[in-house]
């Protein structure tokens, strides 16, 4: 299990991560999205033992990380960008890695070289992005980690590695346990594959909830009339938090579920109405409109 | 798990680190040992071409002797190239944000993969250059030139500096965020510190006159922070603590080290502050003393402090922006700069105005018990620092009048330097860069030693160079004011008691002696050869020992019983060859070729009629025949042709 407790990690006047609190249990996936300098990727490092934290504290399994070499032995971090030498390759890497890691498993790695299209004895350097974000695959899965933490690792997998990659942490979650925490701008992706999904913005969390219940919260809801009631506050009672006029019709963003709003719609007597759960990538865009990081705002 | 076991799986997983670096080092390492095996060859096949070419007996150990030192020196150098790539690329991990990732989510102590680093960096550069090192022995032995110690030797540099080198830029790199810091760092600290010592040596030298130079350039002092120097092989002691100290601090500074300071300025601010610091003194320095020099302000004080600000200012500035991009701090971080200033231009004006008047004291007469004179140049047979020779010359005379004599000359002195005394800020660059080579070419100097009643000592030690400079601004009366010193200096120096205490054979011990050669003064008489007191083909190493053990005895009754008057009819000229006391030959391959240039040391000894030991050991040993001539029948003579080497 992760514990954070109040952490704070600033690099010179900009906090990236700000007095952030949270807990993650064993074998679940977290996804972390959040916008671009929210302290996604500040956090990864810091739950890997990268960077050591200005305040508050992080423990896994109860141990601090920060210069914990047991402790880093049953995590692993794939970054947003993996370090590989000029004459790197996958076995090389392994070579390393098998030394480092008490859960590598030998077997797993020949299971994962055979499931990736990559030579284990190319050059890492030489492959394309995608290639590369595979043999990060293989290698980190390889160790068996009771962690694992991925910054943006869908960046540059084709569709069907991107598939792969879910099914394997999906397996490897049912096997042993495996606990995972992604950061990825890649909302989809991570709307199939993660239990928990983290909002991060200016290193504040800004949500921390349940996927199926977060997509339960919010509705997006078309309603056309014949003519608009004249009424004084139309929508008077019903929890909105985005509204667009389209003449006649209004597209509508409302929290909660059809119980509490339906009958207060249909009271109104519209010519039609549809309401469907939003994706979270609206969910996203919406939670972040309501502090002000919004499209229209930036533009 | 155990703080124990835990520590082990560190440890070893530290090693699994190593060993990967090892194997994505190969290709470098095979550049490195593909050029020193070429080398080595070349070297090796030019050697033996031209020994078969000559076809002597001699030949072959000769080539190997050059084989030899040629391929030791490029092994030496291009290891030294080579320590600097690997040694930047291996703390990189440090400095690149990337790397920083992969290193620091491994599960290896940041301290312990620090070490591993250190000790990667430190055998990728010795263990090749120990391979090349006993091929080249193994070859020379086989050649029959087994200079194996001297190989040794300098392997030994080899280590001592790799391992400063190592050690100080680890250090550095701890410290700084990215690697063109760290190396801007390295060059700046190890080049300017020594710059920055020789300022203040040269700044008190040229503001104290006479004061004996304590600090040599060897000394540990003026390279403590240059730890390239630490390849000549001097100051072992010093470079193994400077090294462990260097590691011990890192290892702690790079448990604590915020690494998200890669590719930014600084981790700690300590070497950002030493670089500006040294840099913007020592060009504070040079403009002040410049401008001190030209009298600039009409005031030579004036013109220091003016130039010192505005040289050490302007330093500071850019180093600054090269190391921040910025102003970002620049007056923040100037607290450091402000107190160097402070202390510098407080130092000097201290120093200027002579505050406790050290430059015009001469003992009272009736405080003195004993005092002395001596040129350092009459000193053989062992090298000793100035102040020793002062201090050692300061009991050599008791009589009233003779120091009566040597309290003139010292009154003397001062008088000349008083006549110039503006001129201050010139004679620092004097002591900057002229005082070695003035030491090179062997010009003329000479110490006063006193020792008072009271059992205080006063040394001084001036040359004859700076009192030449100084006069030049006099040059009405240039020549006859040195030559009046020069005079009343002589007076001493030419007294039995002088001769009796410097003679060269109370100089040099039995255990020093190399040989005695003996000759004839006037060379229109002479026999065609000479008479060497050593070892050859008809005299055994003992006998010649032996017989050279005589002759010292002899000649060192007759110093005692020493009365000086001229050469009289003697027609012979004796020489001693010896070996020096506590010199630094340098390493040990270098002294094989220096040695064989320079052969021995030799020093003239003076001979008179009154030697009557002496020449009756000569006789007894039939070097001369009953009318004082070289006998050329002698197993020792050795004729023109063949003494020729």
């Amino acid at each position: 299990m992760i514990e954070i407790q109040n952490l704070t990690k600033s690099f010179d006047k900009v906090c990236a991560v700000n007095n952030l609190s949270m807990a993650v249990d064993s074998g679940s996936i977290v996804g972390l999205v959040g916008s671009n300098g929210g302290g996604k990727s500040t956090l990864l490092r810091l739950l890997s033992g990268v960077f050591a934290a200005d305040s508050g504290s992080i423990t896994i399994d109860g141990q601090t990380l920060y210069n914990n070499a047991a402790a880093k032995g049953v995590c692993f971090f794939v970054p947003d960008f993996p370090f590989y030498y000029d004459r790197s390759t996958i076995n090389n890497t392994a070579s390393l890695y098998r030394d480092l890691y008490p859960n590598w498993s030998e077997q797993r790695f020949a299971s994962l070289c055979s499931m990736f299209p990559v030579g284990k004895n190319d050059k890492i350097i030489n492959m394309s992005k995608g290639m590369q974000r595979q043999a990060a695959i293989i290698l980190a899965l390889s160790t068996c980690p009771k962690y694992l933490f991925m910054d943006e690792i869908f960046d540059g997998l084709d569709p069907v590695m991107r598939l792969l990659l879910k099914k394997l942490v999906i397996e490897q979650v049912a096997d042993i346990g495996m606990t995972v925490i992604i950061a990825s701008h890649n909302l989809r992706e991570l709307e199939d594959l993660c239990d928990r999904v983290c909002l991060l913005h200016n290193g504040i969390l800004l949500l921390d909830s349940d996927a199926d219940a977060l997509r339960g919260k919010f509705r997006k809801v078309q309603v056309a009339f014949s003519q608009i009631p004249q009424v004084q506050n139309l929508f008077e009672g019903i929890n909105v938090v985005n509204v667009w006029q389209n003449g006649n019709v209004f597209n509508l963003t409302i929290k909660g579920g059809e119980a509490d709003f339906m009958p207060r719609l249909e009271a109104l007597d519209p010519v039609y109405i549809s309401a469907m759960p939003l994706s979270l990538e609206e969910i996203f865009i919406s939670e972040m409109g309501v502090y002000g990081y919004d499209v229209r705002l930036v533009l | 798990m155990t703080s124990d076991s835990s520590f082990k799986a560190n440890l070893k997983n530290a090693f699994s680190v190593f060993k990967w670096e090892m194997k994505n080092r190969v290709a470098s390492l095979a550049v490195y040992g593909i050029l020193l095996a070429t080398l080595t060859a070349i070297a090796l096949t030019l050697c033996l071409s031209f020994a078969v070419n000559l076809g002597t007996e001699e030949a072959f150990p000769r080539s190997a002797l050059i084989f030899q030192i040629a391929s030791s020196y490029c092994v030496f150098l291009l290891t030294i190239a080579f320590t600097i790539i690997f040694t930047a690329g291996n703390y990189s991990y440090l400095h690149n944000k990337r790397k920083v990732d992969m290193y620091g989510s491994l599960p290896v102590s940041s301290t312990l993969l620090y070490l591993s680093k250190t000790a990667s960096a430190f055998l990728f550069s010795i263990i090749p250059a120990l391979f090349f090192f006993g091929f080249i022995s193994t070859v020379s032995l086989v050649l029959g030139q087994p200079l194996v110690n001297e190989t040794i030797e300098l392997y030994v540099h080899i280590i001592i500096g790799t391992a400063a080198c190592v050690a100080f830029y680890g250090l550095l790199a701890v410290c700084c965020g990215t690697t063109i810091h760290t190396v801007i760092s390295f060059f700046a600290i190890s080049i300017s510190y020594p710059i920055a010592l020789n300022f203040i040596k040269s700044v008190v030298n040229a503001f104290y006159n006479g004061i004996p130079n304590i600090i040599t350039k060897d000394n540990f002092i003026i390279n403590a922070l240059n730890p390239v120097r630490a390849y000549s092989g001097s100051n072992v002691i010093y470079w193994i603590l400077f090294s462990a100290a260097c590691v011990v601090f890192s290892a702690v500074l790079a448990k604590k080290r915020r690494s998200d300071r890669a590719q930014n300025s600084f981790a700690n601010f300590l070497p950002a502050y030493a670089v500006k610091l040294i840099l913007s003194f020592i060009c504070g320095m040079g403009l002040g003393v410049l401008f001190g020099s030209l009298n600039v302000m009409l005031n030579g004080m004036l013109g220091f402090v003016f130039g010192f600000l505005l040289g050490s200012v302007t330093a500071y500035i850019i180093v600054h922006l090269i190391f921040y991009k910025n102003f970002d701090g620049l007056i923040k971080t100037s607290i450091p700069f402000a107190a160097m200033a402070a202390v510098t231009l407080a130092a000097v004006f201290v120093c200027n105005i002579d505050i406790l008047g050290f430059n015009e004291y001469v003992p009272p007469a009736d405080s003195v018990e004993t005092a002395g004179i001596v040129y350092p140049k009459d000193i053989i047979g062992t090298v000793k620092t100035v102040p020793q020779i002062a201090s050692e010359c300061s009991d050599d005379f008791s009589d009233a009048e003779t120091v009566k004599e040597i309290i003139a000359i010292h009154q003397k002195t001062i008088d000349e330097f008083k006549r110039s005394a503006q001129k201050k800020f010139s004679n620092v660059w004097y002591n900057l860069f002229l005082e070695d080579f003035d030491d090179f070419i062997g010009s003329d100097s000479y110490c006063i030693g006193y020792k008072l009643k009271n059992g205080t000592e006063v040394i001084r030690h001036y040359r004859f160079n700076m009192l030449n400079y100084f006069a030049e601004a006099d040059s009405g009366n240039y020549y006859a004011s040195e030559n009046i010193l020069k005079e009343m200096i002589n007076k001493i120096v030419e007294s039995e008691q002088y001769t009796k205490n410097y003679f060269s054979i109370e100089c040099i011990s039995q255990d020093m002696l190399r040989s005695f050669t003996l000759e004839t003064f006037n060379y229109a008489g002479n026999y065609g050869g000479k008479i060497i007191l050593a070892e050859n083909e008809k005299v055994s190493a003992e006998k010649a020992k032996e017989d050279c053990r005589k002759l010292y005895d002899a000649l060192k009754k007759d110093n005692a019983n020493f009365k000086k008057r001229d050469n009289g009819d003697i027609n012979l000229k004796l020489s001693v060859s010896y070996d020096v006391e506590n010199a630094d030959k340098g390493s040990g391959l270098l002294s094989v070729v220096t040695d064989s240039i320079r052969n021995e040391d030799l020093e003239r000894i003076f001979f008179t009629e009154d030697s009557v030991n002496t020449i009756e050991v000569l006789k007894s040993l039939e070097l001369i025949d009953s009318e004082g001539e070289l006998n050329t029948d002698s197993p020792y003579f050795i004729s023109n042709q063949k003494s020729k080497r």
